[in-house]
């Protein structure tokens, strides 16, 4: 409500305008985060890509070498990003708490099931990892009732049960599919609606 | 003849209502932030939000965000209940024929 004459006595209809916009204004609150589904879309896409190609072109031992080394950077520029941007934060949202603490649990889950996969070989971690990304990407997409989240989601999920009949070569391919479809290209639309709805 | 609810006066204000209708959503909002969206001036805001103060309508935390201060409003139980109220008041005034549950 843009004005500066701001009324004691309002009427009925008054009212229920007021209602309307600043629940609205209130919805759009909610900040831009396509960062954080580029940057790990984008580094989980590299990781995999890099190692399809040490595994199958280079043949090396050490085709796993990308996965600590991306991972460790975008934990390290998701901290720094997200503590600044809390800093800048004017507003909490209870989707935004919700949200934090599902990603936080997505986390723990992906950790967890890379700590499984080191003991009991990767190719049993990948169809879960795939899986457990799908879990966080549809929460999320159903929060914000955001369409191509929910089907990155079925995706990811897809591509983890088709992943657990084929070889870790086409593992990794079925990873970069599942985070191009489901974190990249949502993240590119999430970005663009943000952008058109806030101008 | 039907006996219409006597809306809140504490919410049946611009500023104070558009100020609930802000936090009735969220879990906390800066100061600056309602002052943004509700295009008040800071001296208004001031005098609206310490009225929803003493009501008991929202509470307010004042603290610092490194050297510089902060006012973070959230909205009550209190806030919430009367909130819901003049919701279904309101309704009433435009469906006086429908009952509310």
């Amino acid at each position: 409500m843009k004005n500066t004459e701001l009324k004691e006595n309002i009427n009925v209809e008054d009212g229920f305008k007021i209602i309307n916009e600043m629940i609205n204004t209130a919805k759009t609150a909610v900040g831009d985060n396509s960062f954080y589904y580029l940057l790990w879309g984008w580094l989980v896409f590299a990781a995999a890509t890099i190692n399809y190609y040490l595994l199958v072109y280079v043949k090396t031992e050490y085709q796993w070498l990308p996965w600590p080394f991306l991972m460790g950077a975008g934990g390290i520029i998701t901290f720094v990003y997200s503590y600044f941007a809390k800093k800048n934060e004017k507003v909490v949202t209870y989707f935004s708490k919700f949200l934090g603490y599902t990603w936080t649990a997505v986390v723990i889950a992906i950790i967890l099931t890379a700590f499984v996969g080191s003991n009991y070989g990767v190719k049993t971690a990948y169809p879960m990892l795939m899986i457990i990304y799908g879990i966080g990407l549809y929460i999320s997409g159903r929060t914000f009732n955001f369409v191509p989240l929910i089907i990155g989601s079925i995706i990811c999920w897809a591509c983890g049960v088709v992943a657990c009949y084929v070889s870790f070569d086409y593992q990794l391919i079925l990873l970069g599919i599942s985070v191009l479809l489901g974190y990249i290209i949502p993240g590119y639309i999430l970005k663009w609606q943000y952008k058109h709805e806030t101008v | 003849m039907k006996q219409f609810k006597e809306l809140d006066p504490i919410l049946h204000s611009q500023l104070r209502l558009s100020v609930v209708s802000i936090l009735i959503g969220l879990k906390e909002a800066e100061f600056t932030f309602i002052k943004e969206k509700t295009g008040a001036t800071s001296g208004n805001l001031s005098v609206q939000l310490e009225k929803l103060l003493s009501e008991g309508y929202i509470t307010i935390e004042k603290t610092y965000k490194g050297k510089r201060p902060l006012t973070i409003c959230r909205i009550s139980e209190k806030g919430i209940v009367q909130f819901d109220s003049y919701v279904k008041a309101l309704q009433e005034y435009l469906q006086p024929n429908k009952k509310n549950n």
